[in-house]
This record gives C-alpha cells, structure tokens and sequence, in this order.
C-alpha cells in the first residue's frame, strides 16, 4: 500500500507552524495582525524575486509585493522584501478586520490569516460581492459549512486573467487548509483532481464498474468512504445526485477526515526502533501525510516501533503505535536505532496478470488495452496494479506483434494478432448525381460514392467497381453495382424517349427503274432521332407512292413511327421490253427458261445474266420462289 | 381338271404377244403413248411413258387427241418423276394438251412421264382414235435430248368386263381359250375391242399371254380376282 499517493504533497514547516501555534480566537472590532502562518504562507506561494517584475497590473518585488515604477531599481534583499512585505500586508489586515467588524464575525487566528493571505493574492473583492459563496459563509458563520462548502468557497479564487492557474489553485488549497486547520468536525475528506484528463466516476470501486460521470480537472469533491480496489484505492463522492466511486490515484487530498479503511496500514511484518530527533518533538499523525490530524506529539529522543513506511509529503512516514495510538511519524525527524533497515521498495519487474479482452485484430483496427492488468513487483515481495503504463509494437496492418508494455522501464509484453480485414459489404453512400434518364441514355455515375465496408466496420471509399448496364426500355431500373463479388443498387428512372425527326441518310441503291421492276430499297439507311440526342437506324419502315407500270418521276415516301420522309425514282420504259420469265434472254418463254429458273430458284444456281435476274420474279411479287415456277410453267404451258 | 390346266397355261406360255408399242430399238431413249383400251363412257388413262432415259431437266409434251371421240378430263404427273413442278395448260381449245415438267435435277429414271385421263364419247365403242405427241426434253446440259416418239391410240369397248373374252357373260376356261387363239393368230381369231378390252387384265394395256395365265390362275382358283 502505497499511501504516499494518497496524501498531499503539503510544504511540511508550513503545517507543523500551524500545529504549534495557539488557535487563538479573535473578536471582531479588535484589529487582529496576520500571523506567521500567513506570512509563511505568502512567502511560499510568491517566492523570492530580489528585482521588481510585472505582474499582470503592477509591478512587483520581493514576496509579491507592489511597488512603484522607480523604486528599488537595484533590487531587494529577503529581509526587506519580508518587510516589505508586512508592511503591504497591513492594508489586507485592514479589509479583513473591516469585513469582520461589519458583519459581526469572531474570526480565529488561522481563519484571519488564510483572509489575509486570499486579499494579499486577489484583493477583496471577495468581501465586497454577496454572489461569491465564501463572503456569505463567513457571515452565515464558517463553522456551520461543511469542509467541501469552504474548500469550493475558496475554489472560486483560482482564475488569473480569465484562466485557472495551477499556482492560484496551490494557494487556495494552503489557505483552505490553514482556515479549516481548527476544526475537527469533518468525518469526509477534501479531494481535488490532480491529472488534467480528468477522472471518471463509477458506479461502485473497481475498474469494472459500469461508468457514471466524470470529474475535470482540478474538481473539489468530498470523499465520504474509501475502500482498496483493483489494487488502487477508491473514495466514494457525491456528484450529479448519486453516489459515486473514483479512484484516489489522480487526485489530491486537501483536507478533512482521515477515513479509515480497510488494508489502509497493512503491517509488513518487518519492525525496527526508531528516536526522534527534533526537539520539539513530532506529531503522531492519523495517516502518513501532513493533511491528517495529528494524535499527539512523540517527545524529543522517545523511541519508537515503526511497522511499515510509506513516502508521502516529501517524507518518509513510519507506522507505529504510541501512547496506545495507531499513527504514523514523519521519520525525517527521527534516527533509526536498531539494525534492521528497511529497504525502499524496489521495483524489479512487472508482469501482465489479465491480457487485455482482445488480442485478435484486423487490419485498421485500433489498440485496446480493455481488461489488461499489469502488475508491478517490488523487491520487497510486494505487488501493484498500475495503470501509467506505456505500449508500444502494435500495428494496425496484418501480421502478429509482441506489444510490449512499459512501466518504469520495465517490460512487459503479450501478442496480438491482427488479419486482413475481411469485406462484408459495399455500400453506396451517394447515389449518383443524375438518376433521371432518357431511353437511350448513357448511364452516368458521376457523383457517385462507393464504399467498402470491412468486418471491423472500418470503411473506404472504392472506385474500381463494376457498374451494371442501363437497357433501352422505359421505367423504374435498379442497377446493380458489384465489386469483388458484393452487390449494392441504385435506382434510376428511365423516361421514354421521344423521336424527334425521321431523316433518310442515303438514297436506296436504286432510283432508275424500267417499267415493270419491283422498287428495290437496297442501300438506303433511314435514321429515327430522338429528343436524348441518339438516334436509331431503322429497317422497318413502311413504304408507298410507287407504280411500276406508271413511267416517269414518282415520289416515294416512306413512314415511320408518325414520321415520314420522301425521294424521287425515276420509272422509264425499258429499250426494248423484256418478257418476265425469259431469263436466258431468248426472247421466248418456254422449258430452257424453266429449267434456269428452277435452278435459280432452288438451288441458287445463276446460269443466266445477272441483270436479268428480276425477269425470274415472274409474278412481280418481289420474290423468288416457287410461285414464279409456277407462274412460267403456266406461262409456257398455255403458250 | 388340273391336267387340263396345266395343258392350257404351257399353250398359254408358248404362245406370242401382241405388243402396244413400236419401238424401232429397244434400247435407244424413246417416249410413247400407251393407251390400251377403254370403255365408252367411262375415264381410261393413257400414259406418257418414258424408256431408256438419258436424262432430262424439263420437258414440254403436247398431246393431240380427236375431241369428238375423247374428252380430256385431267393430267397428272407420273411416278417416273421425282418431283419438279409438271404443270398442264388450262386452254385446250385447239385439242391439244400441252404437259410442262421442269426440275432443277437431272432426272434419268424410265416409266410413266404423265397419265392423261380421258372419257371415250357415246357412240365409239367398238372405234380405235388414235392419240399423238409432241415433244420437246431438255437434257442436264440444257441441250435439247433427243428421243424417239411413238404415237399411239385407244381401243375403245362397249363395256369392260375384266376375264370375260369371249364375252359370254362369264369367265371361265373358254375365255382363257379364245384368248389363246386370237395370240396365236389374230386375223383369223379376231376379237373385237370390247373382248380385248375384257381380255387385258394385268394392267399393261396390251393383250399378251400374260393376260392369258392370269385368268387361267382365276378360272383355276389360283387367284381369287382380276
């Protein structure tokens, strides 16, 4: 049990020149003086500065003294600057014993000297507003404030230039105890968080305990029980309507109690004779520290048992038993006698009791050190759990690590494994910025952000997916999105494209026919546009305007979808009149041209001019086949 | 009775036929009519037929008939032709039919080119009217194919009572025996149309010997119709 950690770190002369002088009590109206206590108090808080420095509004000497411009341009010794000081200090005695006299306050010697020193620092403007708790609490009467009330009474006067300062609060915490140093009344202790993250409260000790609340930095709160947990030890509160537990390790006590508990003074088994040194004797003290109460005084040369020691208060205290009395002495003002030594405790290694909860990782994922306990191991056989660790070796890319932890400079260390995240699923994120299409269109996903997402919930944004493919029908489309084998959707909605205009691109082959010939569109390319800009070439257009008995221009307009274009063929009469059927250009119709024909017909075989192909259509219905057959069978037949 | 049979169909067998068909080589390409006999008033076929084919792709056949003893009634294809397209003209006023036959094949098979079905007119029995063709076959090579042409007629009976040769009203060995004689000399054993008619009963339209052992066989049992 470290109880050092527990106790505050008070200037030592500071307390014992409390605990020596007389608790006198002085009546309001009678001009009382700062005493020591306060001088001290000051000194300590100012420091020494033998040149004249600004101070925020003044410039200053010696003990935080105000001075002019142009005085002692060559400095100050401590001497004058202590006298200076009680000089200035005079003009402060004043306020208080002015404030005391209007409100009829009987202040005690340390309560006047903590005013003292609280005007010298900030002036009284604490006396002058009825909105700062400390004023009211005075004139309401101190002793019916608890020690939290007081403690925050002073808190209030912590802020230099708008910000709290580390030394402003140091020095409400010397006069919160130099003003409470008479009273002994309080059952709790006065705590202060002492790291600047901050501590969290729990639901009950130990570091399992579901998290309630949080307290900042510098926080003033009472501890009404304490309890060894985890290894540390915890102090229950009261904060945001409920009772809480924090661990005491970063905080700082202030004043009050002491509260027993238990494993609090654990006795090593070891014990050695001890004679005190001071001759003005030391206090036997409830706990090792110069916050706790004082038991009695242990008389110049009494020798002593001491059972355990702790460093605490920039002492080392050693427990005893004294005049029947548990308590524990400042051993700085006593000599051991006996030959045994107790050796400091040193730290010879530490160790992992729990590894943390996770040990298995991937890629991306950040440390947790949840559920880890590392222990330290003293020489003395003795163990702790710390928590002010380092690690270091953990990365967050695949592979296995050795993180090694580190307390003191000593290591530690417990693997982990971390894997290659694994893809669960993608995810669009922002559909693409157009989703409104014309058939036809083009998909366009500009805008669109796709994001992988891993089985460790980390993300990143992907682009080399793949993109499903827009179809030319009209509706509501969802389109897929795929990348390595994960699918997600969008949806886009697809309007009908609107044709606009039917143009014909290029006239048919043919344009000059004799009369008789079939019209023959070969060639010719008709394009439907539409209002999404693309245009569609199309075949299945219809087609009238054209006699191939009439000869001349005729004008041949072809339809489409509502639309319609038209050419120019010109239909003459041929040189000389070709008789349908006569393939082999005879003259005559008759079985070598059936012969031709079948073999044309059937078997693909032209065995005649090939511009006289279109006399073997013999019905002119713009094809061949069996009917032109039997067409010129007929033909011959009847001739 | 079956001595006497036997005796009858050996007579039968060693007896000559009269042949429909006169053919002046048995071996060059030829196309003919055979008509054989029909009934007054009654649809008789006469064939096209088609021997020792070198060959043809198409071929144009006019047939001329006298329409005061024959109504032509209709033309088909005959089954020597694998397919093609036979057409027959409509318009036969001028008494001529015109049978166009064309394929893009090569075709080489011997037998019946059309069959012409034609009804003998009231008042021609016992009359022969001759029937003639015309034609025109363009081979593989589209040349013209030449072919030798027989002409033909029809024989025209009163009625045809199949097996009945002498015309009694009955078929019996009597028939088989008329018949023998008029195939061993026909002027002096003369038979009209009408018994010739009766007398051919395989269906070659000729009266041959073969007819002869064929009834025999029915007037013996051996066959149990004509």
């Amino acid at each position: 049990m470290k109880a050092g950690k527990l106790c505050i770190r008070a200037v030592s002369f500071l307390l014992s020149a409390a605990m020596l002088l007389p608790l006198c009590c002085v009546k309001a109206g009678s001009a009382m003086k700062a005493g020591q206590d306060c001088i001290d108090l000051i000194k300590e808080a100012e420091g020494f500065s033998q040149y004249k420095y600004w101070d925020y509004s003044q410039w200053t000497i010696g003990y935080g003294t105000g001075v002019g411009a142009d005085e002692y341009p060559d400095g100050i010794t401590e001497k004058e600057a202590e006298q200076l000081l009680k000089d200035a200090i005079g003009t402060y005695e004043d306020y208080v014993n002015k404030f005391a006299d209007k409100y009829d306050i009987e202040l005690k010697q340390n309560q006047f000297d903590a005013l003292v020193s609280l005007s010298y620092n900030m002036g009284n403007i604490w006396s002058v507003y009825d909105d700062f708790d400390l004023k009211n609490y005075l004139i309401d009467g101190s002793e019916k404030h608890s020690f939290l009330e007081i403690a925050k009474g002073f808190g209030e006067w912590r802020k230099a230039g708008g910000s709290v300062l580390q030394g402003l609060v140091n020095r409400r915490e010397e006069e919160t105890k130099l003003f409470l140093s008479d009273r002994t009344d309080s059952k709790s202790e006065i705590w202060r968080v002492n790291t600047e993250s901050g501590i969290n409260l729990r639901e009950d000790a130990g570091t399992s305990a579901e998290k309630s609340g949080f307290l900042m930095y510098n926080t003033i709160y009472e501890v009404t029980e304490k309890k060894m947990c985890d290894g540390s030890l915890w102090g229950k509160t009261y904060a945001d309507g409920k009772e809480q537990w924090c661990v005491l390790d970063f905080s700082k006590y202030m004043v009050g109690g002491p509260i027993d508990y238990e494993g609090g003074s654990e006795n090593t088994g070891k014990s050695e004779k001890w004679r005190i040194t001071s001759e003005n004797g030391v206090n036997l003290r409830e706990g090792p520290g110069l916050g706790y109460k004082s038991l009695g005084v242990l008389d110049y040369k009494t020798e002593f048992t001491v059972t355990n020691t702790v460093e605490a208060d920039e002492h080392i205290w050693g427990k005893t038993k004294y005049d029947n009395k548990d308590g524990w002495v400042a051993l700085t003002y006593a000599e051991r006698v006996s030959d045994q030594e107790f050796e400091a405790a040193v730290l010879t290694e530490i160790y992992i009791k729990s590894e943390p909860e996770k040990t298995k990782y991937h890629e991306g994922d950040m440390l947790s050190l949840e559920g880890i306990e590392v222990v330290a191991k003293y020489s003395d056989g003795t163990e702790k759990t710390v928590t002010d660790f380092t690690v270091d070796g953990y990365q967050p890319t695949a592979g296995e690590y050795d993180v090694v932890v580190t307390y003191m400079e000593k290591t530690a260390k417990f693997k982990v494994t971390v894997s290659e995240k694994q893809l669960k699923k993608i995810e669009i994120t922002t559909p693409p910025t157009k989703t409104v299409y014309k058939q036809g269109e083009a998909l366009d996903t500009t805008g669109m952000v796709v994001e992988a997402v891993y089985d460790n919930e980390s993300r990143e944004e992907i682009t080399d997916y793949s993109v499903g493919e827009l179809d030319s029908t009209a509706g509501t489309k969802t389109i897929p999105v795929e990348y390595k084998s994960f699918k997600a959707y969008f949806v886009v909605e697809v309007s009908e494209k609107q044709m606009t205009k039917l143009v014909i691109t290029r006239l048919p082959d043919k344009t000059e026919y004799v009369l008789g010939q079939q019209l023959d569109l070969t060639g010719m390319i008709v394009y439907a546009y539409f209002d999404n800009g693309s245009k569609n070439q199309v075949t299945a257009y219809s087609f009238d305007g054209f006699n191939p008995q009439i000869e001349g221009v005729q004008t041949i307009t072809i339809a489409y979808n509502g639309f319609r274009q038209s050419f120019d063929v010109t239909v003459s009469e041929p040189d000389m009149y070709e008789l349908p059927g006569d393939v082999n250009d005879d003259g005559v119709r008759d079985i070598f041209d059936l012969v031709l024909l079948n073999r044309f017909i059937n078997e693909g075989r032209e065995e005649f001019p090939s511009e006289r192909v279109y006399l073997a259509d013999i019905n002119g219905d713009g094809l061949y086949d069996q009917k032109d057959i039997d067409a010129l069978s007929r033909i011959v037949s009847e001739q | 009775m079956k001595r006497k049979t036997a005796v009858l169909v050996a007579a039968a067998i060693m007896t000559g036929s009269v042949s429909p068909v006169n053919a002046s080589a048995q071996d060059a390409p030829a196309i003919y009519i055979n008509a054989g006999y029909g009934a007054e008033c009654e649809t008789t076929e006469i064939e096209v037929n088609i021997r020792n084919n070198t060959g043809m792709s198409a071929f144009s056949i006019e047939v001329d008939y006298d329409p005061r003893a024959l109504y032509f009634m209709d033309a088909e294809q005959g089954d020597a032709l694998n397919g093609g397209t036979f057409y027959c003209n409509s318009d036969y006023s001028d008494n001529a039919i015109r049978l166009v036959w064309s394929d893009s094949r090569n075709q080489t098979a011997d037998g019946t080119a059309a069959v012409l079905k034609f009804r003998p007119s009231y008042g021609t029995a016992e009359t022969e009217t001759p029937v003639t063709l015309g034609y025109s076959v363009i081979a593989d090579d589209l040349s013209e194919a030449e072919f030798e042409k027989s002409d033909g007629s029809l024989k025209i009976a009163r009625e045809i009572k199949r097996g009945d040769v002498n015309d009694d009203g009955k078929v019996c060995v009597s028939d088989v025996v008329s018949l023998n004689m008029y195939l061993l000399n026909a002027k002096e054993d003369a038979l009209s149309y009408t018994c010739q008619a009766n007398a051919e009963v395989n269906g070659d339209k000729a009266v041959t010997a073969e007819d002869s052992a064929m009834i025999l066989n029915y007037v013996c049992m051996i066959i149990k119709e004509l």
